[in-house]
């Protein structure tokens, strides 16, 4: 009698341990007790809580369904959540126009102070039947808070009910503080803070305890008869070669030259020209995608926006080189949109102008990147 | 993510109208054109009759305890925040992670950190405070251990919310002193208490700026907190320009609107409900009386007889919501299907139906049934006398004679099985419960509110499992068929601002954040030399 051998050759026996080696860890893995992922992908999540209602027990095949958003889930989220949710009803159930006399699946959108809640409702027999799923809001975030050394901060650096168009950070004594000119007495200079309004150039020096207005220089003084007109609000300032701060409005271009020495004051220059709305609109455009460095690391990081117009708050992005805006590493809220943002000769810092939706002024923040969290 | 903040706020006609209230007055912003001022003295007034700044000894659950959290929120730091977007926020934690059955959770130290006495925070501080405050919340031992600049803490089941936990609620750290005062690291710290005058109840604590806080030094250089004024002096004094942030109760609030003054709303934070049960002797505590479970469909019937929308609307000016769940909308992100469903019918008929047996022979039930069934007021307060009344007045609608108790039972209920057996000597009776909503964690809110109230055994460690929200509302729902705990409204918080105060920004759901604030007026001028950004 011959007794046949178990395993025909070492390597079937080999494949048969790794076989028995992956069961036991499949074992191991459904006897643990293991919470559900709360990381897991928006859609991913819809579909199962559409896998759950196809299977509610007398659920008829044809449904219809009304999705409602009543949470602060951008509604193009809550399209793609609807999509992923009806695509997998679809595979299960037939679902029909919601006027049809098809049993209706009322879909809400809810939300709490972590988790974006997903609640599906449906008349039964037995009352009402209600499956839902939640998830986290930090999901349909941009950026994760957790995970990298970067953050921005801001600090609010002026507000006002008049309008501001842009806001810039200047040396006292303008023949110094550009960059590389710190051998001749540019890091002994005092910044001052330059505030752009339809009718003039405020400065104003930080004194400790508060900002107080050291000059302003009127436009109608510099260019006589000049008045504002646009609705776009435009306007921009900025730091020449020379150490001027060129100022360009809706037709009319002014350059501002500071003190030689201490005790002596700005000065404007101005001349009409026809310089068009989005002429200045398109130099805005260009300075909006500021740099930034920092001592965190080498790189060079950009800041950019997010409203789509200005009835939105809207908050700065960092990104880094060809970064999408969906990468970045970091961001800072606002309470409304952001008119304007402006990078700081030394690349340290930008401020930023705002237009409060709460309280309807302007504000001017200073953004700086900090390491670590 | 930018609709959040605006969107927020989308909660119903209420909260749209104090939106609406507190824009009106953030457009008086308008006029200041400066930058933040250092400065000033920021003068608080609340209508509790004294202040509890330790953490410990708090009721979760109990209103009083509520203006004690505001005042502590200063002066302690937590080890992370929940901002308005759901992110957590590092305070004196920067980072944490947990295993992956949510047990074992380690949260690294910001480094650095003083007390406001100018000593290090160190882990073991941390340790301390945690496991004096986790000692009592949670079931099970906790192990809380420090090593290095880390803080591990060791649950004996999945603790998977436990960061919405730490982020609310009591969970402040703190150093402990010999005398047993309490040190903090917040931004200030109290320097001066006084005690009431003699035939006044006001109290003052004086808290100065901590300019050792690792978040930078409060804008203002002292909070004047005064405790025990009433609320209507509270309104005088806003007008008068006396204080700068008052508690402003819901039957004050279109009076205040009236008149021009600055109304923040939060989302509704206080819940009032009528707990059904029988009275019984609470054992070892002579002359104090409990309620325990009767089940005997009279909680059925007061359910259908409560008009909580004339309630609401009529007798709160609808400056609250009638209420259908245990926890509120803006907590669970599901009490709007109840709501719709059967726990808001008010059907008199129906409810006459079914306490015509229970009343009719005063006896045969499982509780004997009196001809006056007592309904006690456990919440302090006019408010609750109130509702107490138009709960009464609805009860005998429908048949159900009850009479309103001027005093109330006590809240230090003993264990349900001690209780238990004295069921057949008791009976029947009502309490009008306020609860105020204090965890960012719903699971955590529903389990103090079941394990205060004892609406049901509490659940062994064994059994505790990870309750997702559909498991959190379908045990909810069961809670509330059981109709033992009757919600009736929830009302939002309403804070009176002066002209003055500025970058008031609070969270939806309460905590006021009065670092941050500052004042826009005479009061700060040359008031803080010594300020630094």
């Amino acid at each position: 009698m011959r007794i046949l051998p178990l395993f025909p050759s070492p390597r079937a026996f080999i494949g048969s341990l790794r076989f028995l080696y992956l069961i036991f860890l499949a074992g191991v893995f459904l006897a643990a007790d293991i919470p559900p992922l709360h990381a897991q992908n928006p859609e991913d999540t819809v579909r199962g809580l559409a896998r759950r209602v196809s299977e509610i027990r007398d659920l008829p095949e044809k449904v219809a369904v009304a999705w409602t958003n009543v949470s602060s889930l951008p509604e193009p989220e809550s399209i793609i959540l609807r999509e992923a949710f009806l695509k997998e009803l679809t595979n299960r159930r037939q679902v029909v126009a919601a006027e049809t006399s098809a049993v209706l699946l009322q879909v809400a959108v809810r939300e709490t102070p972590t988790n974006f809640l997903v609640v599906v409702r449906v008349a039964s027999t037995a009352g009402e039947e209600v499956r839902m799923a939640g998830m986290s809001r930090t999901a349909f975030l941009p950026v994760m808070t957790r995970g990298n050394g970067l953050r921005l901060a801001k600090q609010l650096l002026w507000q006002q009910s008049e309008t501001i168009l842009d806001a810039g950070e200047f040396p006292e004594f303008p023949a110094s503080g550009l960059p590389g000119d710190a051998a001749n007495g540019a890091a002994n200079s005092v910044m001052d803070i330059f505030i752009l309004k339809p009718d003039a150039v405020a400065i104003y020096r930080d004194g400790g305890e508060r900002l107080s207005e050291i000059q302003e220089l009127a436009f109608i003084g510099a260019a006589g008869g000049y008045k504002y007109v646009s609705r776009r609000l435009r306007g921009e300032m900025h730091r020449t070669k020379d150490g001027s701060v060129a100022v360009t409005l809706p037709g009319l271009n002014c350059a501002m030259h500071g003190p030689a020495s201490a005790g002596e004051r700005w000065s404007m220059q101005c001349a009409a020209v026809t310089t068009t709305v989005e002429a200045i609109a398109a130099i805005a455009t260009d300075a909006q995608v500021p740099t930034l460095s920092s001592s965190c690391d080498t790189s060079s990081w950009r800041l950019i926006g997010e409203a789509a117009d200005w009835t939105q708050a809207d908050r700065l992005l960092l990104v880094n080189g060809e970064m999408k805006r969906e990468e970045a590493v970091a961001a800072v809220d606002f309470a409304g949109p952001v008119r304007r943002v402006a990078g700081a000769a030394d690349g340290r810092s930008a401020l930023a102008v705002v237009f409060n939706l709460a309280s309807g002024s302007y504000e001017v923040y200073r953004i700086t990147m900090v390491c670590g969290r | 993510m930018r609709f959040i903040a605006l969107r927020w706020f989308a909660g119903g006609r209420l909260f749209s109208a104090a939106v609406a209230t507190v824009l009106a007055c953030a457009s008086g912003f308008a006029a200041a054109a400066t930058a933040p001022r250092y400065g000033g003295t920021l003068v608080v007034e609340l209508h509790a009759p004294s202040l509890v700044l330790d953490p410990v000894k708090w009721k979760i659950g109990a209103p009083e305890y509520a203006e004690s959290a505001q005042v502590a929120s200063v002066v302690f730091d937590r080890l992370l925040t929940l901002d308005r977007f759901g992110r957590f926020q590092p305070a004196l934690a920067t980072e944490w992670s947990h295993d992956a059955g949510w047990r074992r959770w380690q949260f690294s130290l910001r480094s650095g950190v003083l007390f406001s006495d100018g000593s290090p925070l160190s882990a073991s501080d941390v340790v301390s405070a945690l496991q004096e405050l986790l000692a009592e919340g949670s079931p099970g031992k906790v192990v809380v251990t420090a090593a290095g600049m880390h803080v591990v803490v060791q649950f004996p089941s999945a603790v998977p919310d436990l960061l919405e936990q730490l982020a609310s609620q009591r969970y402040f750290i703190f150093r402990r002193m010999a005398d047993g005062a309490l040190l903090g690291t917040g931004p200030f710290f109290v320097k001066e208490f006084t005690p009431a005058a003699s035939g006044t109840t006001i109290t003052r604590y004086r808290l100065a700026a901590n300019e050792h806080c690792w978040a930078g030094r409060p804008f203002v250089d002292a909070l004047d907190v005064n405790v025990g004024v009433p609320v209507l002096r509270q309104l005088f004094d806003l007008q008068l320009g006396k204080a700068d942030v008052v508690e402003i109760s819901p039957d004050l609030v279109r009076r205040a609107a009236q008149e021009n003054l600055r109304v923040w709303a939060s989302a509704p934070v206080l819940l009032y409900a009528l707990q059904v049960g029988v009275e019984a002797a609470a054992p070892g505590k002579l002359g104090v009386v409990q309620l325990v479970s009767a089940r005997t469909g009279l909680g059925e019937a007061l359910s259908l007889a409560l008009d909580r929308a004339t309630l609401a609307n009529v007798l709160l000016q609808r400056e609250a919501e009638p209420a259908a769940s245990f926890l509120p909308q803006w907590l669970s992100g599901y009490a709007f299907v109840f709501s719709s469903a059967f726990t808001m019918e008010n059907n008199v008929a129906r409810a006459k139906e079914i306490s015509g047996p229970l009343f009719a022979g005063a006896s045969g039930t499982a509780a004997a049934s009196p001809a006056q069934l007592r309904l006690h007021v456990d919440a302090g307060g006019d408010l609750a006398k109130l509702i107490a009344e138009r709960v009464a007045i609805n009860a005998r609608q429908a048949g159900i004679p009850v009479q309103v108790q001027p005093h109330s039972l006590t809240r230090d209920v003993a264990s349900g099985a001690a209780a238990g057996g004295e069921k057949n000597a008791a009976t029947a009776a009502l309490r009008l419960v306020s609860w105020h909503y204090s965890s960012l964690s719903e699971r955590a809110e529903l389990d103090a509110m079941v394990a205060t109230l004892q609406l049901e055994k509490a659940a062994d460690e064994k059994e505790r499992t990870v309750e997702d929200a559909e498991q959190l509302y379908t045990r909810e729902r069961r809670l509330i068929a059981e109709r033992e705990l009757i919600p009736l409204v929830v009302i939002p918080e309403y804070i009176g601002l002066g002209v003055e105060v500025r970058d008031w920004m609070p969270e939806r759901w309460g905590e006021w954040h009065l670092a941050d604030v500052w004042l826009d007026g005479k009061r700060t001028a040359g008031s803080s030399a010594g300020a630094q950004r």
